[in-house]
This record gives C-alpha cells, structure tokens and sequence, in this order.
C-alpha cells in the first residue's frame, strides 16, 4: 500500500470571476521513502494540490470531492483535531521563502521546540534538547548557540534548514516541500539539496514542488507533469526526461536553457496558461499545443497508459486508440536513445 | 582594438550600515563594502553577464556603471567622459544612453499609470516625443516588445510577470539608449515565459546594436544570451573572460563551484559536484587574502596572507580571459578538472 494515494480531487475556488477548477481530478501515489517531484507553470495548481493534501486551503477553497489517503486514513473524513496531528506530525511542510515561514519575535530554538511539543510528548527541557538535536540534523553549525538567536540572524539558506527542522519534529513519514530553493542561490540550493537527499536516504517521502526542472532531475525518482489543474503527465524521471510523451512536457522541457547549449533561440511555449474559470473545451492544452487537431477540442483525454507501460502515463489523445486523432507526435530529446 | 563604451576604473561603492550622527560620532559606523575595486570594460555591441552569489555587489555595480550610484571611490567612463565628473545636465542627456531595467518586474511599475503613461513618460521627460507622436511610439515601442498596441490602456495589475517585463523593458527602448542593464531579468518568470523573454533579448542585440550588461545568478541563463561573463565574488571580479572560456577549464575554484552546482535537467548527468560550505562572508568585514579562501576548495596555506588581491593573471594570449587565483592550475591539478 502507497503512504499516499490521491485520487481524482477536485478543488474548487468560489470567486467573483466564477468557479475556479484549480485541481480538476487529480490523483497520484507515493510510496515509502520515494521522491515524487511535481512540476508545471504558475498557477497550475500545484501548491493547491499540495495544501489539499494538508487541509490548508483557505476559503474561497474548497475539496469538492475525490480522496487523500494517508497511511490507509481518508484524511477527508478525518476530524480537525486528527489533522491537526497529521499536519506537522506524520507530514511535515516546507514553504518557499523561509524569511516568511519564521516568526521574526521568537528564537529559532523556541520555534523548533514549539513543533516538538505540540507533536511528541516531549516538553521543557526535553523539548530544547530536542530542537537543538534537530538543528544539528538539518546541518546548521553550533547548533546550541544558534538556537538561541532570531531568525533574523540566519541567512536565507540557514533558515530554510530551520523550516526543514520544524518539519521534522513530529518524525514524518512524508515531507512536502513546496519550491524549497527557489529564490536561493545555486551553491546554497546545493546545500539544501545534498540535505533532502540525506533525509531522503533515511526512508522519507519526499513530494518535492518545483518549477525548476534541473532540481526535479536530480532529485526524484517518479515526476508528475501538472497543466491547468490536470495531470498531463506521470513517470519515472529517466522516462520523463527522455521520453517525454506529452507536448506540454516536450514544450517544457525544450524551453530550458542549458550550460553547453549551443541553440542560437529557445524554443517557446506559444500563448499563456488558460483562464481557470472557463478552461478551453476538451484538452486544456490544446489552444498551445502545436500538434493539435479538431478532434483535440472536443474530448478531454484521461492519464493514460503509453505503449502498455502503466509506470508511464500521459494524458493526450494520441495515446487513445479510440480517439479520433491521426498526427504523429514528432517530438524527440537529443541524446535519448529512440 | 576599439575603444570600450564603458570602462570602469577602481570602482568602490561603500555603503555605510548607520547613517545616524550619534553612530558617526561614537564611530560605530561601519562600511559595506559592496563594490571594492572594480576594473571592466564594456565594448560596444556586446552582452557581459555579471554572475555571482546574493550579495556579492552585482546589483551595486550594475547601478554605479549607469551612474545611479555616486561611487566612493574610481571612476566610470563613458565614451572616454568621467560620469561622475559631468554636470546635473550633461548626465540627464547621457541618462537617454545608459538605461537600466529594475529586477522585479511587477514592482518597478507604477500601478497607477498605464502601460501607454509608463512607457510614455519615458518620452516626454526626455523630450524625445510628445501628443500623437508620442502615442505612435508607444504603439511601436509595444510591438517591438511582443505586446500589442491595445496594451497600452492597460494597468500592471491587468498584466502577467511576463508581460510586465515586456513593459519594463519598452520603458528602457523608449530614448532609443546604446547601453542597458538588465538586473535578473528572467529571475522571477516561469521557463516558458523566461524563454521568450531571453529571446527578445538576442533580438533586440541583433536589430539594434544594443549593448547590454545582465546581471543574473542563473548560469544557464547567462550561456544562453552573453558574448562575455564577469564572475563577481565580495564586491571583486574573480573571473572575467568569453562565455566559452569562463565556462571551460581552466576555472576560478568559485567559478568552478558556481557551474558545479548547477543542477542539468538530466536525470543521468553525472558530475563531481563541489558543495560550498557556509554562505557568503559579510561584506562589512570580508576575510583577508583572498576574499573566497574561506570556502575556496583548493585552498592553500598563504591565500588568507595576500596584502592585496592580485590582478587577475591573464590566462591566454589575448589577454581576454583572466582569472584572480594565482593557483587556478591546482585547481585542475586536484579536482580532475582539464587545465590550460
């Protein structure tokens, strides 16, 4: 059984621009000590997806339906106080901009304690001793002196490790890390990242949130590929990068600049990401997509299997052999063996 | 050769942390040193990319060469005059050359104006267009961006990161300028976004001659759009040479980190990464010697002992490629890396 299985959620925002589909039947797994990386453009709804998981959407929010299981527990039956517990205990959470994250009025020993107490059934002391122990964990230098300084004191890499360090206080079985070196510099993003990886080794989930492509190949084991709400699609990360079966992915993709590169022009994703209040009819991505036929516009295509291989999903009509379209997707990664 | 249209000389800006009397007078105050010295050129026609770690000055410098910045010490030259030498009015009319385009994209905009007032203010403060003239610019100023005419009535608020920046960046074009800073200008965008926009700014070199300085963090950025890198640590050049070179052995042991540390889009790029301990030092008391020889990772023994930082040694025969270390060779030496 998955630590987390997702299935067909749905979250809806009531604005006055109408009702905004941000997570349109999305679901995913993830096993013990895997590392899913989930990428896509702004607004895509990937943090959304993320904070449904936590119960943190703020209204005009909603869970219109489909199902969050952790552990086996359908978090969306559970009651406040269970996930309350959940939220910080069993799963841990790491927002970019650790700047935010921190209170600016307590020591960042006291806020590490803080999360100890409310989730182990340490206190006083114990709890200190704790959250001094946990600094070290997370690779902050001295950590019994630091504890006792503000977050003001920290430079933005050392209060990301702080957060990472909340995180771990109730001993999670899942951290969801939402663009957690975005922002950072590359050698500090390093830093952070040879953590995760260390944290990671030690049988934690990781669901690692990110717009950089670079940190999702070096970090994770399976990718989920996000548009407009959807899952577009979803496979291991060797597959992702050299097999891409989605446009939308191939497009992402070929607009990376890369060092050695020698390509004179990037290539673009033509258009912006859809109005969520009235996505296009049919596949949301087909107003973008250079390969898209008549047919594109009349049914939206569900994730599915490419070539038998069920690892590797992808939500497009040309892997439909019931549907309607006849082009060839053309689309190749250099390097890539055929 | 000819000569540069910007040439930096000593530059120094040192900013200090308290400004208030009672700090001065109990000599509390002390000095960040942002810019400590600083030799550059800026030829003609090219796009230098300034690349460097937060804090490292890059901005600082970036706005001291376009004299936005009064700096402490050195000088910046433009077509051979001291900006710093010229009068109130003279740098206004030099101000329609050296043009610079705020990081930030949706913050540098004022949200009350349109995109048409934005863009057009530009116009009218340096008298270059006014009425239907000015109007007819705008409209041209938009195309050449990527956005359309009917932009112009439109608010910040109305716009996405991408478009913003399109705007910033029409803002700049209006006064037709010969050289702008571009500070992070892909920083804040989406892939697809930032690479439209690093596209315009190849076409932009290509129809008008533009000559750009970009300062960005992102090295894969950098590869994509500059004809030359400066590689800028504590407030000093460490490396500066042809984006090829830079970016090939033989390295700057911080350049070699800073590359080492990108992370490829490629699940199956293997690489010997070097991890940098800490973070920058403070620049209001930067270590001695060599400023990087705190976390450099070929250190040895007497680079904290330098008197001065030595200028940086030419490392090939046109003088285009120079790097600040005087052991650059172990670093190839130790690490494995291919030397010179």
């Amino acid at each position: 059984m998955a630590l987390l299985e997702v299935e067909n959620l749905d979250v809806r925002f009531y604005t006055e621009g109408g009702v905004v589909r941000a997570v349109d039947g999305l679901s995913y797994t993830l096993g013990c000590g895997e590392r899913l990386g989930v990428v896509g453009e702004s607004g895509a709804g990937k943090t959304v997806a993320a904070l449904a998981v936590l119960d943190l959407l703020d209204p005009p929010g909603r869970i219109e339906g489909g199902s969050i299981r952790f552990d086996g527990e359908e978090l969306l039956d559970a009651t406040p106080e269970r996930l309350r517990r959940i939220r910080g205990g069993e799963v841990g959470v790491v927002f970019q901009d650790p700047e935010t994250a921190l209170n600016p009025v307590y020591t960042v020993g006291e806020q590490v304690a803080e999360a100890v107490r409310v989730h182990t059934d340490r206190e006083g002391d114990a709890a200190h001793d704790r959250a001094v122990d946990l600094l070290d964990r997370v690779g902050i230098p001295d950590p019994a002196t630091r504890a006792s300084q503000y977050p003001h004191e920290f430079s933005g890499g050392m209060a990301q490790r702080v957060v990472v360090a909340i995180a771990l206080a109730g001993d999670p079985a899942l951290l969801i890390a939402d663009e957690p070196t975005t922002g950072l510099d590359v050698t500090i993003q390093a830093q952070l990242l040879d953590l995760l990886d260390d944290l990671a080794a030690d049988d934690l989930a990781v669901q690692l949130i990110s717009h950089d492509l670079g940190v999702v190949a070096e970090f994770c084991d399976r990718v989920l590929v996000m548009y407009a709400g959807q899952a577009v699609e979803r496979a291991p990360v060797d597959d992702l990068f050299y097999h891409p079966k989605h446009p939308y992915t191939a497009g992402l993709l070929s607009a990376v600049p890369r060092i050695g590169d020698d390509r004179d022009r990037l290539a673009t994703l033509p258009g912006t990401t859809p109005d969520l209040a009235s996505p296009p009819p049919g596949c949301r991505f087909h107003p973008r997509c250079p390969y898209a036929e008549d047919a594109c516009t009349k049914r939206d295509p569900p994730l599915a299997a490419v070539d038998g291989d069920d690892a590797h999903r992808a939500a497009c009509l040309a892997y439909l052999d019931d549907a309607d379209f006849d082009g060839d997707l053309d689309f190749y990664v250099e390097g890539g063996e055929p | 050769m000819t000569a540069p249209l910007l040439r930096a000389e000593g530059l120094v800006k040192h900013y200090p942390t308290e400004e208030s009397f009672l700090a001065r007078l109990l000599g509390r105050r002390r000095w960040v040193r942002a810019v400590d010295g600083v030799d550059l050129e800026i030829r003609a026609g090219e796009t230098l990319a300034l690349v460097g770690e937060s804090g490292c000055g890059k901005s600082t410098l970036g706005r001291a060469l376009v004299h936005l910045e009064e700096p402490t010490a050195g000088t910046v030259r433009h077509r051979g005059d001291d900006l710093a030498a010229l009068s109130a009015a003279e740098l206004r009319e030099r101000r329609r050359d050296l043009q610079y385009v705020f990081q930030n994209p949706t913050a540098s905009l004022d949200p009350r104006l349109t995109v048409g007032d934005a863009v057009g203010e530009a116009l009218a403060v340096h008298g270059v267009a006014t009425g239907a003239d000015r109007d007819r610019r705008v409209a041209e100023l938009l195309e050449t961006v990527g956005l359309r005419p009917s932009h112009a009535g439109r608010y910040p608020r109305e716009l996405s990161g991408g478009q913003c920046q399109r705007v910033g960046i029409a803002r700049a074009l209006a006064v037709d300028p010969e050289f702008v800073v571009w500070d992070e200008p892909v920083s804040a965008l989406d892939v697809s976004v930032q690479a439209s926009i690093l596209n315009l700014l190849s076409d932009l070199k290509a129809e008008f001659g533009l000559t750009s300085l970009v300062v960005a963090h992102d090295l894969s950025v950098v590869q994509q759009i500059a004809d030359r890198v400066a590689v800028m640590y504590l407030g000093e050049l460490v490396e500066v040479g042809t984006v090829e070179a830079v970016f090939s052995p033989p390295y700057h042991p911080y350049t070699w980190s800073l590359l080492s540390a990108v992370p490829e889009p490629d699940p199956r790029w293997e690489r010997d990464r070097v991890v940098l301990d800490g973070a920058v030092p403070s620049a209001t008391d930067p270590p001695s010697g060599c400023k990087f020889h705190t976390r450099c990772p070929v250190v040895q023994d007497d680079c904290g002992e330098w008197d001065d930082h030595p200028d940086p040694a030419a490392v090939d025969d046109a003088g285009e490629h120079a790097i600040a270390c005087p052991y650059y060779n172990r670093l190839a030496d130790e690490t494995g890396t291919e030397g010179a």
